[in-house]
């Protein structure tokens, strides 16, 4: 099943990219064979073609899935999805919030709700870290950050 | 000048360089830790120290990512063996046999044998790098664009078929993606926008740096983070238990690492596929080969000696085609690439031309890398084994931040951390459904190389495919790729081995 939607997913991008590639010019200044759209097309079309293989052959079960128990699977899915909202926050706010204080509070906020322990040593090693990154890349570096 | 002597100038301007030493020294001990961090992938370790060595010349940058490279795939086998856990996908078949000899009181032994091992298979790709590379750079120049063409669909063709040995086809799925997500932005032809969708930030492509830390990284961080369980860690680095000297198991095992050692380089040259599927060749072969085949799985020094030797020996093999083709072998190999690029090297077939040092020189470097290596695998690395006390939740959101920073910095603006979380996600979705990931790094490297070839190639001969069968070297690609995909799906002989 999980191979189905797989194939599906990536066919309808293949096919979203034959499509642009059959709207891009057919004949260039040096000709038809130098259209941009010929080899963008080549490649979905062996997508398309390779995903139609998978999804119309027989489907192997996919055992390592199940060897989870239910309990520690939907643990890991809420950690994952936790995990997730915190990156996607963090990096939202980028350019926003000034970095020192923005990454302090997620190196911070990140450990502390993972592993809801040792609140000190995440608070010291949050604010250490960021300093150094900090340090690192923008007076031992020059490099900007954002 | 011979490559030989090249090679010999330089490791005399490096070894005397205090301040080349010192930042080759910190490069290695860097690799070491990315490597002995499970999660942290030596690609990974490569791109961030990418970011880090903009402001660098290159005769100093280039040497700092070799030793990185080096370090993070040798650092793997620290975690292998006392934690079972690889710490790059290269260490895997060390797992086998090296965590069984920490458990059963041998870690101190294993971990030095690993390190020995490690060392002399990087100078078996040393060797190769000096003898192998400029050869293939003056086959390299007989290429035109029918063979580049070519070259880049084997490639993730054949890093497709071995990355997902059970099912190629994914393999070959996710080289395909990479090749077809590689013609966003504008064409190098007649410079047409393509995918674009009026975005002026795509006109320029997508870099390969945000794509990679993406595929690699944010899924490694995300499964770590996930992780329920934890992992069992022998820290006894005891050495007791040894029935032999670590000469008289080099002398044991001498076939058993040239063997390996060919098999690393080798797989290495291939293009896309990399440490982990060496190290496993080679551990399969010495085992086929061994005369006490019962011990592999149950802490066989063999075994261990094959995985270790092979992943580092692939190590140099990876960078003959990234020198040579502009190919690389493996992924680490295809930032390496990149920042070759970045420092105004082009690496490829006219390379020997402009700069002539240029293979000699990362021969060199790469020597010293490995006496780095070996020297603080011997003497420090013991010490830095204690950083996997650190909670893998404490260390996770602070990899993710340098993802974050080491994707900024390359062009400074926030487009290309979204570019990096979007391709994190597609990286987790291929890792969820054993779609292998290198065929797609490496079909996004290699798109934009097929996408001229293919063009030039038709307008050179007005639409007529013909030289694409009837130039050697061009055939001689077509029947390779002709094979290798015939080889998955034709039955397999009766009563043979699977």
């Amino acid at each position: 099943m999980r191979d189905r939607i797989s194939a599906l997913l990536f066919m309808s991008l293949g096919i979203f990219f034959l499509v642009g590639a059959l709207r891009m010019p057919r004949v260039t200044e040096y000709g038809k064979y130098g259209a941009p759209g010929i080899v963008p097309a080549f490649f979905s079309i062996m997508v398309i073609l390779l995903c139609f293989i998978m999804l119309v052959r027989r489907q192997k079960p996919t055992l390592d899935s199940r060897s989870v128990p239910d309990e520690i699977r939907r643990k890991e899915n809420r950690r994952l999805i936790l995990a997730s909202a915190m990156f996607l926050a963090y990096v939202f706010l980028l350019g926003k919030i000034n970095f020192i204080i923005l990454t302090s509070v997620f190196l911070g906020a990140t450990s502390m709700v993972f592993l809801r322990k040792k609140f000190v040593l995440i608070a010291l090693t949050s604010v250490g870290t960021t300093l150094g990154i900090y340090y690192l890349f923008s007076r031992v570096f020059l490099l900007p950050l954002p | 000048m011979t490559t030989l002597k090249v090679f010999f100038q330089s490791m005399g301007s490096i070894l005397t360089n205090p301040v080349f030493l010192f930042h080759l020294s910190w490069s290695t001990l860097l690799g070491i830790v990315v490597g002995i961090l499970p999660g942290l992938t030596a690609t990974l370790g490569v791109a961030i120290l990418t970011t880090l060595t903009f402001g660098f010349p290159p005769d100093i940058a280039i040497p700092m990512l070799l030793c990185v490279y080096v370090g993070a795939i040798y650092g793997g086998s620290r975690t292998a063996i006392v934690l079972n856990i690889p710490g790059t996908p290269a260490n895997a078949a060390t797992t086998v046999d090296g965590f069984p000899l920490a458990r059963s009181g041998m870690a101190g032994f294993a971990l030095n044998v690993a390190t020995i091992m490690s060392g002399i298979g990087s100078i078996i790709g040393a060797i190769f790098i000096v003898s192998l590379a400029p050869a293939l750079g003056a086959v390299a120049l007989k290429f035109g664009s029918w063979e580049f063409a070519l070259l880049a669909i084997f490639g993730t063709i054949i890093a497709g078929s071995l990355t997902a040995p059970k099912d190629p086809l994914k393999g070959w799925i996710a080289g395909f993606l990479g090749l077809m997500i590689a013609m966003i932005g504008l064409d190098e032809i007649v410079s047409f926008p393509r995918y674009t969708f009026g975005n002026i930030q795509l006109y320029g492509g997508i870099s390969l740096l945000p794509v990679l830390v993406g595929v690699y990284g944010i899924p490694e961080i995300l499964t770590s983070l996930k992780r329920v369980t934890k992992a069992e860690v022998v820290l006894d680095f005891s050495t007791r238990g040894r029935k032999l000297s670590y000469l008289q198991t080099i002398k044991k095992n001498a076939l058993n690492l040239v063997r390996s050692g060919l098999i690393g380089v080798f797989i290495g040259v291939i293009p896309g596929v990399g440490e982990d599927v060496a190290a496993w060749v080679a551990y399969d072969a010495a085992k086929r080969m061994s005369k006490e085949p019962e011990k592999f799985g149950q802490g066989s020094i063999e075994g261990l000696t094959a995985a270790e030797t092979a992943n580092n020996a692939c190590v140099a093999g990876a960078i003959i085609p990234v020198l040579t083709l502009a190919v690389p072998g493996s992924a680490p190999a295809a930032v390496l690439l990149a920042a070759m690029w970045i420092h105004g090297i082009k690496a490829g077939p006219l390379l020997s031309i402009e700069h002539p040092e240029m293979i000699g020189y990362v021969a060199a470097a790469f020597t010293i890398a490995t006496i780095l290596m070996v020297l603080f695998g011997l003497i420090v690395t013991r010490l830095f084994l204690k950083i996997l006390l650190v909670p893998t939740e404490i260390l996770m959101p602070i990899i993710f931040v340098l993802c974050v920073v080491g994707t900024y910095v390359l062009n400074g603006r926030l487009f290309d951390v979204w570019i990096m979380l979007l391709f994190g996600l597609l990286g987790y979705f291929m890792r969820l459904n054993d779609f292998p990931a290198a065929p797609f790094v490496l079909g996004f490297i290699l798109g934009p190389m097929a996408d001229t070839n293919i063009r030039r190639a038709l307008m050179l001969t007005n639409g007529n495919v013909s030289p694409f069968f009837t130039r050697p070297i061009s055939l001689a690609l077509i029947i390779a790729i002709t094979l290798v995909v015939l080889s998955k799906y034709l039955p397999k002989r009766r009563g043979g081995r699977a």
